[in-house]
């Protein structure tokens, strides 16, 4: 389960269309920009946004912790090869044994061009991870199903959704239990090699097929024990507002506006796809 | 108690096939249910109470296709016209696993769910909603997480969401056998509650006849397909030899009084399924044994009777034999701060066979855990046979103690009997002669030796369970574990499962059993540890743990309908007498009449 934010904040109370559209612009645009200045607006928006919606900072740090390691790799890799860099910001040092073993000697340098290029691939993960977050710790899980299927999208479809997050921590329950015993009939995972590893998992998920089954099947009997699908027409307990409010269209509008006007400028006078 | 009025359901020589089946899983069935009626429905395994129970609201045969014979109506509509979405406005349907249809995030969502689906009013769905709330006792947790509620509460959140679409009639297949005994409790109770109060029609099948006999007003027996006997509760329920020969467990009382009838203690007739009427019954007259009954076979080491009396856990198995488990000063504390066990001693002497018992919470799988070095302690130690586990690997640790988990019959992987069998033998290094005759000598001992070549898809659950159990002997652990190997098993089946495990003790393992089920025990565990809030709370050797009531108390059990009712017998205690079982209750009486021949056909 995720951990909620406060529930009483404006970010919160937005209606979900608003937050998917947030999260479809944060995830576009990233993509389609490639100026580290224009990324790291875009980084700063979210981040106001979910100062707002008082997303505690250890959430931000540990999503940015967790693909730290991946920017750090690809920085390293931009930063001593990329074809594009020219300023360099250090050079290696000559003749170092171990360093040349990898390839690496004197004339290696370090590029201006190759460390930009790391923060840009870092903020394409970050920031469409960062609004993901937002609109599911800002968003009860029925409220999601609501919103995607007052966007279209068929209420078994929705409901597929919300049922992924009832259930994974479910079946990681099971997987959990099937490697317990498994370990006490000696399977070390921990001694293992790679490949062992593979089998070994292989081996744990067919118990965890057939008792998924068993389960769906269980549950395809309880929902219609409980009139799933019964009904042209769902209702809900919670319907919120069907109709988003001028603040939510202007959001949305908004968004919309700065979404096209940002592609038409980049497509017709470059904007932003310099990385400087 | 609102007396059953004219029928809700009406069932008229009715027969059904699975698809594929060679069998009728239901024949001839006919069977009326009134309005305002509890209905029991006990049998053993493959008797077709589920079958009975899906049908009621059409999903027998609309989902599982198949062949239905005769006419089921329900409320006045025909089970196969209606569709089972419209079937769910007048019969609301709860399973035996709260886990797998619960599909909400939050306890009125739940509720919600199903007039959401069939699209009612909002303000409809609120007042259904909160009155469902209100009726089960759920109120100020309208909002909590399903992940979040007790066995017991996520159960009556199920019948919450049942009786919110459908007020008239709830049909419940095992709704209690994967809860503790509170959690048992908690639903009958609230069925009875339901049931008085709005006049819901209630059927319920189960293998929990003690709570059956309490709350039903009529019972059907079913076996093999067949209702072979229906009637008021009292009567079903205390007809003995006739669930007996169904393998059906009759309520703990009403053996007693057949066994007090065979030793003619009490004079023949209808015997009573209540503790309550139990007492009105027994002759105030009869006359007590004076010297109490051989004790049981004497267990090696005799633990002191009195929780807490030994301070030293190593004190309690006796100097002569070594500790097999123990757990000294043992803490544990979840990351998220719950304080699972808390300053836990404990010691199993090598060749014991204990129970662990206590509720769901109470520590039990943790303690387990720590055994199994799957955990590790906060503070304290553990040592499996003399050895601290934090220092061992896993393979040795999978030669000294072997685990069977709740469930078991589920974790089988290999396409063959004996290689799920030999697995753990070669993967620790066996040649595969070695390891064959391992797996042989395994399944031999589980007497499942012809069905080394099987797949294990084809075998019953409960041999599929011995499979699995004789996958962990193959590693021969002298100490072994077992997680509820009773659950989701009739009476005659858990009774089996308990034999395996006496066999496995006698062969001179160390055998640990958790159970929610106390009944099962007398005649097998010798010891009884009960844990509550992460520490013991009675350690006593079976007779005296069970008769401990304040002990049980405490830790929120209570022992078998036999043991309250010696208790409540002044008489009895004065001479000393202790019984765990109904045979050894009537071996306390002098017999009244001079033959017994008679009372038992």
């Amino acid at each position: 389960m995720i951990a909620m934010a406060p529930p009483d904040t404006f970010v919160a109370r937005l209606d979900v269309r608003v937050k998917f559209a947030l999260l479809a612009l944060a995830s576009t645009l990233i993509f389609a920009w490639n100026s580290i200045w224009l990324q790291a607006a875009l980084l700063g928006a979210v981040l106001a946004a979910m100062a707002a919606a008082r997303v505690p900072l250890a959430t931000v740090r540990r999503l940015a912790l967790l693909i730290l390691p991946a920017v750090l790799i690809v920085t390293l890799i931009q930063g001593l090869f990329s074809p594009f860099g020219q300023t360099p910001v250090f050079t290696l040092p000559a003749e170092v044994d171990w360093l040349e073993r990898l390839g690496l000697d004197g004339a290696t340098v370090f590029t201006r061009e190759g460390l930009v290029f790391g923060l840009v691939v870092g903020c394409r993960i970050l920031v469409p991870l960062l609004a993901f977050q937002l609109v599911f710790m800002t968003s009860e899980p029925n409220e999601i199903v609501l919103g995607l299927v007052r966007i279209g999208l068929p209420h078994r479809v929705a409901f597929l959704v919300s049922t992924t997050f009832r259930f994974v921590p479910l079946l990681l329950g099971e997987l959990r239990t099937i490697q317990d015993v498994q370990k006490l009939r000696g399977v070390d995972l921990a001694s293992f090699g790679l490949v062992r590893k593979l089998t070994a998992f292989g081996r744990m998920i067919v118990p965890l097929i057939v008792s998924s089954l068993g389960r769906a099947q269980e549950l395809e009997v309880a929902l219609q024990a409980r009139g799933f699908g019964g009904a042209e027409e769902r209702t809900h307990l919670h319907p919120g507002r069907a109709r988003l409010n001028a603040i939510e269209w202007s959001l949305v509008g908004g968004m919309l506006a700065l979404f096209v006007v940002a592609v038409a400028a980049r497509i017709g006078f470059g904007v932003g796809a310099e990385v400087f | 108690m609102g007396g059953p009025s004219a029928a809700l359901v009406e069932l008229a020589n009715v027969g059904y096939r699975y698809p594929d089946a060679q069998g009728l899983a239901l024949e001839g069935l006919s069977l009326s249910i009134g309005r305002g009626e509890i209905l029991g429905v006990v049998g053993p395994t493959g008797a077709g109470k589920s079958t009975l129970c899906r049908m009621l609201n059409g999903i027998v045969p609309q989902f599982h296709g198949g062949e239905l014979f005769g006419a089921v109506t329900v409320a006045g509509r025909d089970t196969l016209d209606t569709p089972t979405a419209e079937l769910a406005r007048v019969v609301g349907m709860c399973f035996e696993d709260p886990e797998s249809q619960i599909t909400a995030t939050s306890v009125e969502l739940e509720i919600a769910f199903a007039l959401e689906n069939l699209g009612y009013p909002t303000d409809e769905i609120r007042r259904r909603t909160d009155a469902a709330i209100d009726a089960t006792g759920l109120s100020g947790l309208a909002r909590r997480h399903p992940a979040n509620l007790s066995g017991g509460q996520k159960q009556r959140l199920a019948i919450a969401s049942a009786v919110a679409l459908a007020p008239e009639l709830v049909v419940l297949d095992e709704p209690t056998s994967q809860l503790d005994p509170e959690g048992a409790a908690e639903v009958f109770a609230l069925l009875a509650r339901l049931n008085a109060r709005d006049g819901l029609t209630v059927v319920v099948a189960s293998h929990a006849t003690e709570e059956l006999a309490e709350v039903s007003h009529r019972t059907v027996l079913l076996d093999g397909g067949r209702l072979v006997r229906e009637g008021p509760s009292a009567d079903v329920l205390g007809d003995v030899e006739a669930l007996a020969s169904r393998r059906v467990r009759a309520p703990d009382i009403a053996r007693c009084f057949a066994a007090l009838e065979a030793r003619g203690v009490v004079a023949t007739g209808p015997r009573p399924v209540t503790l309550e009427a139990a007492r009105d019954r027994f002759p105030k007259a009869a006359s007590v044994v004076p010297s109490p009954p051989p004790p049981e076979p004497a267990a090696p080491s005799e633990p002191s009777p009195r929780p807490g009396a030994s301070r030293d856990p190593v004190g309690r198995a006796s100097s002569s034999r070594r500790v097999a488990l123990l757990a000294d000063g043992l803490r544990h504390v979840y990351p998220d701060g719950t304080v699972a066990l808390d300053g836990l001693d404990l010691a199993i002497g090598s060749g014991e066979f204990v129970a662990l018992c206590g509720h769901n919470g109470s520590g039990k799988s943790t303690l387990v855990k720590h055994f199994l070095h799957l955990l590790e302690a906060s503070a304290g130690r553990v040592e499996v046979d003399g050895e601290n586990v934090s220092g061992m690997r896993v393979p040795e640790l999978a030669r000294r103690i072997g685990y069977v988990a709740q469930n078991a019959h589920q974790h089988i992987f290999a396409d063959s009997v004996g290689d799920e069998v030999a697995f753990a033998p070669r993967l620790l290094g066996a040649d595969d002669a070695e390891a064959r005759r391992t797996a042989a000598e395994a399944l031999e001992t589980m007497r499942l030796g012809e069905a080394v070549d099987s797949h294990p898809m084809t075998l019953s659950r409960g041999d599929r369970l011995r499979v699995a159990i004789a996958a962990v002997l193959a590693l021969d652990p002298p100490i072994l574990v077992f997680d509820e190997p009773t659950t989701g098993q009739d009476w005659a089946g858990a009774a089996a499962v308990m034999g395996i495990l006496d066999e496995l003790n006698a062969a001179g393992r160390t055998v640990v059993v958790i159970t929610h089920h106390l009944y099962l025990l007398p005649g097998f565990a010798r010891r009884l540890v009960v844990l509550d809030a992460g520490r013991v709370a009675l350690d006593a050797p079976l007779r005296e743990g069970f008769h401990d009531a304040a002990g049980l108390e405490r830790a929120n059990l209570r022992a078998p309908q036999t043991i309250g009712f010696a208790a409540a017998m002044p008489a009895l205690m004065r001479a000393g007498h202790r019984p765990l079982s109904p045979e050894e209750l009537a071996a306390c009486f002098e017999p009244s009449r001079p033959t017994v021949a008679e009372a038992v056909p």
